[in-house]
This record gives C-alpha cells, sequence and structure tokens, in this order.
C-alpha cells in the first residue's frame, strides 16, 4: 500500500500526461457543464427523459447483443473481428426477404409470433453461417499470425461482406413489415413506452440470461472459460480448441442475427449492406465499456452505451449551446470509445489486462 | 526416377467433383454478386465475346486445370522429391469431369429460376444474366446443354493443360492473360493510338467502340508468341552483353534506364491525353497518401485506420484559407501562401491525435485511429461547425493554383503539381528509411519496450511519426481541393483511409516502390474500368484477406519485412538443410 503510494509520488513530470489529465478534467467538466445548463432550464419533462430512458434501453440492448460476439471472440482469440457488424447485418438483412414474404402473404397477420419466430430462425441462421465460416475461410489460416494480420484480414473481410451483400441484395434502402401487435404502448411511471422496445428489452435480457447459463453450466461452456484462460493448456487437458472457436464464433453469429431482427422490429427502415459498420462500431465500443473479453462487462456495457447515445445529445451537447445536437449522435459513442480506450482501458468490469493482452 | 502411383477411380471421381464444386462456388458468386452481368457490357472482342463470358469461360478451364493439380497432389501426398507424372488420359477426365459439375450448376440455376423468380430476392438473376448462362439460347434444351457441353470441353482442355509442354502452356496463358488486359484498357488504348502523330487507321484496325478487333487479338496474340519463343535469347544475350561492359559503362547504362523513367514522367500527360491524366492525378493523390500512411504504419508499425482525418484537415484548412466564398474564412491566401500553414495545421492535428494514443498499442490504437476518422467525418457535416466550414454544403469557389502568371488548369497541367509533391514525399520517405530517426521507428516497430530501453525516445518518435505522416496527408490533401475546386464531406469517408491502406499492404507494408505499385494497381485500375467501380471494394476487401493469408509481405516486398514474415520457415528450413551455410562470414572490422 505504502509502495503503490509512494510510487504514484514519484510519478515523472511528463507533457503527454499533463495533455491526459487536462482532457480528462476538460471532458467532466464539459459533461458536468452541459447536464446542469440543461436541466436548469427546464427545456424538458420528466417525461421525456423517462421516454428517452426506455428508448436507449431497448437500443442498448441490442448493442449489447452485438458486444457480446466482440467480447467472447476477444476474450478467446485476443482479436477484434471486425467484420462482427456484418455478421449482424447479413441476418437481418436476408430475413427481412422473408419477413417481406410473411407480410405479404398474410402469414405475419394471422400468426404473428410464428412470424417473428420464423424471421429469427432465417435470421440467426444466416448469421451463424456467416460468421462460422468467416472464422474458417478468413481468420483460421492466421491463428499464428503478428496481431496485427488478423486485424486487417477481419477489415477486408468486413468490406468484402458489405460488397457482396449489396450485389445479392441490391442497394435498395428496405424496411421491415410493421408488426401489428407489437404496435402501441403501455404506460410505465405515467409514462407512454411503445410495446416494441418493452419487447426488444426482454427478449434481450432473455437471450442474455440463455448466454450465461449456457457459459457457466454447460460442459461446452466450461471448456470454453478453459480456453480463453489458456489455448494450449486447454488444448493439452483434451478439449478441441478448433471446435470452442468456431462454436464461439457461431454463438456470436447467434446473438447478433437475433439482434438484427430486434432492430428490424424497434427500427424498421433502413435496412441495407451497410447497416452493420455503425452499430458495430458502437457493440465495440460497448465491448470495451464493459471490459472486453468479460461477458456480463458486454451486456453492461451496451445498456450504457444505449443510455449515454439517448441521453447525451439533449443532456450534454444541448446545455452546451451546440446545434443540431441530434447529428452528432454518432459521434458521441465514437468519443466515448476514444475516452475509454484512453483513460479505461480496461473497462467497467474488466480485469487489469496483462501487457500482453492490451 | 518417376514412380506412377495410382488412387482408386472413386478417389479420383471425389477429387474431380469436390474441385468442380469449389468451380461451381466462384462461378456461382460472380453470378449472384453480378459480376458477370456488369462486365456483360464490354467486349473482349468486339461482337463476338464479353468479358462476363470470358469469366464464365475462364472458369470453367480453370476448374479443370485444378482438378489435374489437386489430382497430383493426391499422386503424391507428402510432396516428394522425385516428380509424380499425370497421365494424359487421367488429366483430360478429372479436367472434364470437374468442368461439367460446373457448367451442370450453371443449368442448374436456369432450372431454378424458371421455377421460382429468384429475381424477387437477388437482384442480379435478370434475364440478361440467363441469356449470357446459356449463350443465348435462353431456357431452353439447347440453353441447358450448351453450359455443360462448353464446360466439359474447356475443362477437359484445362487439365489437358497442365500436363502439356510448358511453353505451349505459357502461350496459352500468357495470350490469355494479354488479351483480356488489352480489352480492359482497350478504351485507353483507342484514345492514346488515336491522339494526333499516329495514323488514323490504327486505332480503328486494332480497338472497337468498348473491346478489341480480332485483328487487334491476334496482334497481341502473336506478340506474345514471339515473346515467348525469342524471349529468352534476347534477355540472355542483353545479359551477357551488360555483363562484358566496363563498370562505368554499365553505371552510364543505369543513369540512361533512370533519365528515361524520368522523362517519361515528365511527358506522360502529353502522351496519354486529358482523361488519362485526370486518372494519374487521382494515382498521385493516393501515392502521396501512400507514403505519408507508410511512415506511420510501415515504418513506425502504428497501424492507423483514421488516416483520412489528416487528409481532411489538410483539405479543409486548405480550403478555408483559399476560398473565395465571402461566409468563410475571408483569409483568401493563394495556394503557395496558404501551403506553410496547412502543413503546419495538420502536423498540430497529428500531435493532437498522436498524444492522447502513445500508450495504446496494436489493434486499440487501429480502433481508436478509426473513432477519430469518423469523428472527424461527423464534425465536418455537422451544423455546429457549419459557420466555419460548411457543413453538409461544403466549400466551393477554391481557386486554381497559379505559378506566376501560368494558372493550372486541366488534369495534364496538375499533374505536375502530383509528381512534383509525390516526388518530395518520395523523397522525404527514402531518405528518412535509413537515418537515425527511421531506424528508431524500426526499432520501436520492432519491440516498443526493447526500443524504449536501448534509449529511443517513444513518445518523441511517435509523435513525429504521426507528425510526419499527417504532415504527408496534407499535402495530398491540399492537391486535392486544388484538384476539385470545392470540397464536400463525403469526400472523408472511412473508405479513404482503408484504400489507403490496402495499397500499403497490397504493394508491400514498408515498401516505398509498393506504394507506387499499390496505388497503380488500386487506384488506377478500377478508374480506367468504369465497370470496376461498382466492385472496386469489393476488390480491396478481398484482396486484403487474401493477400494477408498468401502473401502478407505485398507484392513488392520491403527486404525487412518478408525476412521477418519469414522468421519461422526459415527456421525449418535450418532445421532440415543443416548442412547449408546458415549466415554470411561476418565482417570482423564493420561498424
Amino acid at each position: 500500500m505504502v509502495t503503490a503510494f509512494r510510487q504514484r509520488l514519484a510519478y515523472r513530470f511528463s507533457w503527454v500526461g499533463l495533455l491526459l489529465w487536462v482532457l480528462r478534467i476538460g471532458v467532466v467538466v464539459l459533461i458536468i457543464a452541459g447536464s446542469v445548463n440543461t436541466l436548469t432550464s427546464q427545456k424538458y419533462t420528466l417525461e421525456n427523459w423517462v421516454s428517452l430512458f426506455f428508448s436507449g434501453l431497448a437500443q442498448g440492448s441490442i448493442y449489447a447483443l452485438i458486444a457480446l460476439g466482440y467480447t467472447m471472440v476477444y476474450g478467446i482469440l485476443l482479436m477484434i473481428n471486425f467484420a462482427h457488424g456484418e455478421v449482424y447485418m447479413a441476418g437481418a438483412f436476408t430475413a427481412y426477404f422473408v419477413a417481406a414474404a410473411t407480410a405479404r402473404s398474410g402469414f405475419l397477420d394471422s400468426n404473428p409470433w410464428a412470424s417473428i419466430g420464423l424471421w429469427l430462425l432465417v435470421s440467426i441462421s444466416v448469421s451463424t453461417l456467416v460468421a462460422v465460416l468467416l472464422e474458417r475461410v478468413a481468420y483460421r489460416p492466421l491463428r499464428n499470425a503478428p496481431r496485427l494480420v488478423p486485424l486487417i484480414t477481419a477489415i477486408g473481410a468486413s468490406l468484402f461482406l458489405q460488397y457482396t451483400f449489396r450485389g445479392l441484395y441490391g442497394s435498395t434502402f428496405r424496411s421491415y413489415p410493421e408488426v401489428a401487435i407489437l404496435r402501441g404502448t403501455v404506460t410505465i411511471l405515467g409514462v407512454n413506452v411503445p410495446i416494441v422496445q418493452i419487447f426488444v428489452i426482454l427478449a434481450a435480457i432473455i437471450l442474455m440470461l440463455a448466454l450465461h447459463t449456457f457459459v457457466e453450466r454447460t460442459k461446452t461452456g466450461k471448456s470454453m472459460r478453459a480456453v480463453s484462460e489458456d489455448k494450449e493448456i486447454a488444448g493439452l487437458m483434451g478439449i478441441d480448441v478448433n471446435r470452442v472457436i468456431v462454436t464461439t464464433f457461431a454463438i456470436g453469429g447467434m446473438l447478433a442475427g437475433a439482434a438484427g431482427i430486434f432492430r428490424g422490429l424497434y427500427q424498421p427502415q433502413g435496412i441495407s449492406a451497410f447497416m452493420g459498420f455503425l452499430p458495430g462500431l458502437k457493440a465495440f465500443t460497448a465491448a470495451v465499456l464493459g471490459g472486453i473479453g468479460s461477458i456480463p462487462g458486454a451486456m453492461l456495457g451496451g445498456l450504457i452505451l444505449g443510455l449515454f447515445e439517448s441521453f447525451g445529445p439533449n443532456l450534454i451537447l444541448e446545455g452546451l449551446g451546440i446545434e443540431g445536437a441530434n447529428q452528432l449522435r454518432d459521434a458521441i459513442a465514437i468519443v466515448l470509445l476514444v475516452l475509454v480506450l484512453i483513460f479505461r482501458p480496461q473497462g467497467i468490469m474488466g480485469e487489469k489486462l496483462s501487457e500482453e493482452k492490451a | 526416377m518417376i514412380h506412377v502411383r495410382d488412387i482408386s477411380r472413386a478417389n479420383k471421381v471425389r477429387l474431380a467433383i469436390k474441385v468442380g464444386l469449389f468451380g461451381t462456388l466462384a462461378l456461382q458468386y460472380l453470378i449472384f454478386v453480378g459480376i458477370i452481368e456488369t462486365f456483360h457490357d464490354r467486349y473482349v472482342i468486339k461482337g463476338l465475346i464479353t468479358i462476363g463470358e470470358t469469366m464464365i469461360l475462364l472458369i470453367f478451364a480453370g476448374t479443370g486445370y485444378l482438378a489435374v493439380w489437386a489430382l497430383k497432389k493426391a499422386l503424391n501426398p507428402v510432396q516428394e522429391e522425385h516428380e509424380v507424372r499425370v497421365r494424359r488420359s487421367w488429366a483430360v477426365g478429372s479436367g472434364a469431369l470437374s468442368g461439367l459439375v460446373v457448367g451442370a450448376s450453371a443449368a442448374l440455376l436456369v432450372i431454378v429460376n424458371s421455377v421460382i423468380e429468384l429475381r424477387n430476392v437477388f437482384v442480379s438473376i435478370s434475364p440478361t444474366l440467363i441469356e449470357i448462362v446459356t449463350f443465348g439460347r435462353g431456357n431452353t434444351l439447347a440453353g441447358l446443354l450448351i453450359p455443360m457441353a462448353l464446360s466439359t470441353t474447356l475443362g477437359a482442355i484445362g487439365g489437358t493443360l497442365y500436363v502439356t509442354r510448358a511453353d505451349v502452356r505459357r502461350i496459352v496463358v500468357y495470350s490469355f492473360f494479354w488479351v483480356t488486359s488489352a480489352a480492359l484498357i482497350s478504351d485507353l488504348l483507342r484514345v492514346s493510338l488515336s491522339r494526333p502523330g499516329f495514323p488514323k487507321f490504327l486505332s480503328r484496325a486494332f480497338t472497337a467502340s468498348n473491346g478489341l478487333t480480332v485483328l487487334g487479338a491476334v496482334t497481341v496474340v502473336a506478340l506474345v508468341v514471339a515473346w515467348t519463343v525469342f524471349g529468352p535469347t534476347v534477355r540472355s544475350r542483353w545479359a551477357t552483353r551488360k555483363e562484358n561492359m566496363s563498370t562505368a559503362s554499365q553505371r552510364n547504362v543505369q543513369y540512361g534506364q533512370w533519365s528515361l523513367v524520368f522523362l517519361l514522367l515528365l511527358t506522360l500527360p502529353v502522351i496519354v491525353g486529358v482523361f488519362p491524366s485526370e486518372v494519374l492525378n487521382n494515382i498521385g493523390l493516393y501515392i502521396i497518401m501512400g507514403f505519408g500512411l507508410n511512415i506511420v504504419v510501415g515504418m513506425a508499425g502504428l497501424l492507423d485506420l483514421g488516416y483520412v482525418a489528416f487528409f481532411a484537415v489538410g483539405a479543409y484548412s486548405m480550403a478555408v484559407l483559399t476560398t473565395a466564398q465571402p461566409e468563410i474564412g475571408g483569409f483568401q491566401l493563394t495556394f503557395w501562401a496558404a501551403l506553410p500553414f496547412v502543413i503546419i495545421i495538420t502536423g498540430f492535428a497529428g500531435l493532437l491525435v498522436g498524444a492522447p494514443v502513445l500508450r495504446m498499442r496494436g489493434d486499440y490504437l487501429a480502433i481508436v485511429t478509426l473513432g477519430f476518422g469518423e469523428i472527424a467525418r461527423f464534425l465536418a457535416l455537422s451544423d455546429w461547425l457549419a459557420p466555419f466550414i460548411g457543413g453538409a454544403q461544403g466549400i466551393i469557389h477554391i481557386p486554381k493554383v497559379s505559378i506566376g502568371p501560368l494558372v493550372l488548369r486541366g488534369p495534364q497541367l496538375l499533374y505536375y503539381l502530383f509528381l512534383l509533391a509525390g516526388g518530395a514525399a518520395l523523397f522525404i520517405s527514402w531518405r528518412i528509411k535509413d537515418s537515425r530517426t527511421g531506424r528508431a521507428w524500426m526499432a520501436m516497430r520492432e519491440d516498443e519496450r526493447v526500443a524504449d530501453s536501448m534509449g529511443v525516445n517513444t513518445v518523441y518518435y511517435k509523435l513525429l511519426a504521426f507528425g510526419m505522416g499527417a504532415m504527408i496527408a496534407s499535402l495530398s490533401g491540399a492537391l486535392f481541393v486544388a484538384k476539385l475546386g470545392s470540397i464536400y464531406p463525403h469526400s472523408f469517408s472511412v473508405l479513404v483511409s482503408i484504400t489507403a491502406l490496402s495499397l500499403l499492404i497490397v504493394g508491400g507494408i514498408g515498401s516505398l516502390p509498393g506504394v507506387i505499385a499499390g496505388a497503380v494497381v488500386l487506384v488506377g485500375l478500377p478508374e480506367l474500368l468504369r465497370e470496376f467501380g461498382e466492385y472496386r471494394l469489393l476488390m480491396y476487401g478481398a484482396l486484403l484477406v487474401t493477400m494477408m493469408i498468401l502473401r502478407p509481405e505485398g507484392i513488392i516486398p520491403s527486404v525487412e519485412r518478408a525476412r521477418e514474415l519469414h522468421e519461422e520457415d526459415r527456421a525449418q528450413d535450418q532445421v532440415f538443410k543443416l548442412d547449408e551455410p546458415t549466415a554470411a562470414p561476418a565482417n570482423p572490422s564493420g561498424d
């Protein structure tokens, strides 16, 4: 304790350190100043904030589902699967056609739950397939390459998938059909909250619980944890490492596929081959925010990011007198990513990563 | 010693079918993504065969070729030293069978499409496509049989090609390659051939409106044949002549070669004309950016995915400083007066980005810089900064560059500006590479902690790398503005960074000639071929993945990098070849 304190005192002065401190203080001051300004101006009522809270939570649970794919792969391979956003896109974009078909044939109106189940099935299978193929074709040959090599491959794979799917399904933006039973609102705390938001949040929570049980209770989950601890030793203990890695990619793909459907339900418009890039980057932010490699961290990180994005523009940016604050909504997530990586790369729940991992 | 081995017929059939399925995958991919149809607009030989059809035929033949290659590998599974010969009848059989599989898949597509309207989901399966696949016969029995017959024949030919004489194979493959390449750049050829100074009939005889004429194709084939037959003798004669020369005249030859290259570079825009000069300028833009990124990524080993941010800062500061648009800036400097400020401003931007990320390494650095690039774009688009940098409307009325009384109007004159800047960037990169700074960067790239403990000031050198990379990017940003006369935020998307990174990787990270080669291939070719435009990024993605898996050192690798990437192979070689000298004799009096 004492030595640690001394070490801290002996910390050498450096301009970079100073700059970082200035940045840190600046960020905190800006956030507080912005929030105080907005709150004192009384521009928004409590109802506004509550509805922002729920939409943030719904958006955040979609991010969380995608983030789980990043975090699990990182936990095992120590690589950023940059193409994970495209895995999510592949499922959502393919399932759109099934969704449109069910809507046209009237099946959606007669059996809404079965239709949503069907969409989920298609989306999940496509996403899983893409994720597994990605691992097999692009990442497995590079298992022992220098660390930046798989990252570059992943960027390549991401471009490749985007433009492949654009070629397959065309470049027009599509919209998921509206589901009648998810229309309308329920009243929570005196605020009308759209049912679809509640549905997305609940479904995401159920999936995350299922994942948690899988990882903690099953034998495969146990071997996943073992492989993420130490690949070589796990291999020596008789665990088929390649199979575990494929399973990890597959599970990540399943969750991303489910996230794709929830996105289609929650924000029906704007399905295209490029829909995966920003959510992918944001989900990565969520994973880093929660502590990359940690499963509960990714869930928490996703939810926090969703809330941050939903409150940020109105609460902080408007308070700072920035015009068109909502245009900068996407920038908020990225600024958050940069700040987290600069100041707390281990995230909220992550362990202090060793030099090799960080 | 030649061993004739055999595997059972069932295994041979299985192997051929397996390769055929790979060919099917390739064919159906190209069909479904729409590449075949897009390339159907351009002919290889006018009126005879289009590039889309050529692709299909190439896959048929290539599958046959690969099938025999796989068969040979199966006959000699442990890669023994002695040659294993594949019997000609087997080669024909495997090739034909694997080709048939591919052709059958094409026929199957036609059948399926007649039952279900695939176009509702897959936009590329159009009636035109069906016409292409059936070679104009449509959904008839002939339409189904023709692709199968063609694929079987071509597969057999491809298979035979594998076992035939090497020079015959070379002639066929090279003829095919050069005829297709000539067809792809036939527009350029046509423009170049019809310029004043050339007789008029030349362009008409060899090139049609899009594609070659039969005469053109025959000429290319004749050239290839001549080169294959006479090339080796000419080359060896030249080599012996060069060997017999004195050192002084050898040097003279070298000087002569270099001055020829220089002369060519100087006269290039005059030779090629207006539109190709425009393409040259775009290549130049990316060559400059490539040199800058090479300092950051190749030399210092900092993977920067947000390089576009510096390009944007350079472009925007140049635009704000020089624009005549009254609402913005109000500085109205000339290009040359603004340039130093632009470089300094962007250099500072480099330091600003570099400072907070100093302690990050590897992939985190990559993602954060990617984030910076995106933030730059969001800021450029936002209404918030619109009063200063124009927002979504961008900045217009940027004056042309002038040197004294000469205004650089049009791409042919602007080319010299790009040549100058590119030359400067090349010179800086070349001189810095082996300097103290360059070596410090490389040490840092190899191992930061070791470099630090050897006395390399890593903070200083990292910031220097970011700053220098940014300054060079600002140069290309400034030229970009000068070229367009206006800028809009959408020019600064993450794709710019990815293009720059791709050309670096394809050319060879850390290699200066590689940057130029990469830019020519990745930026130049797609600009020349309008069909490529749509699939440019698809191609980049595929290239990045395949390069990383097959040839991570790039097409023109830098020496150190190649050594580093193949360290493991060499270690293995050393285990097996202990009798070979493993290291050059050390120079005891060396520095």
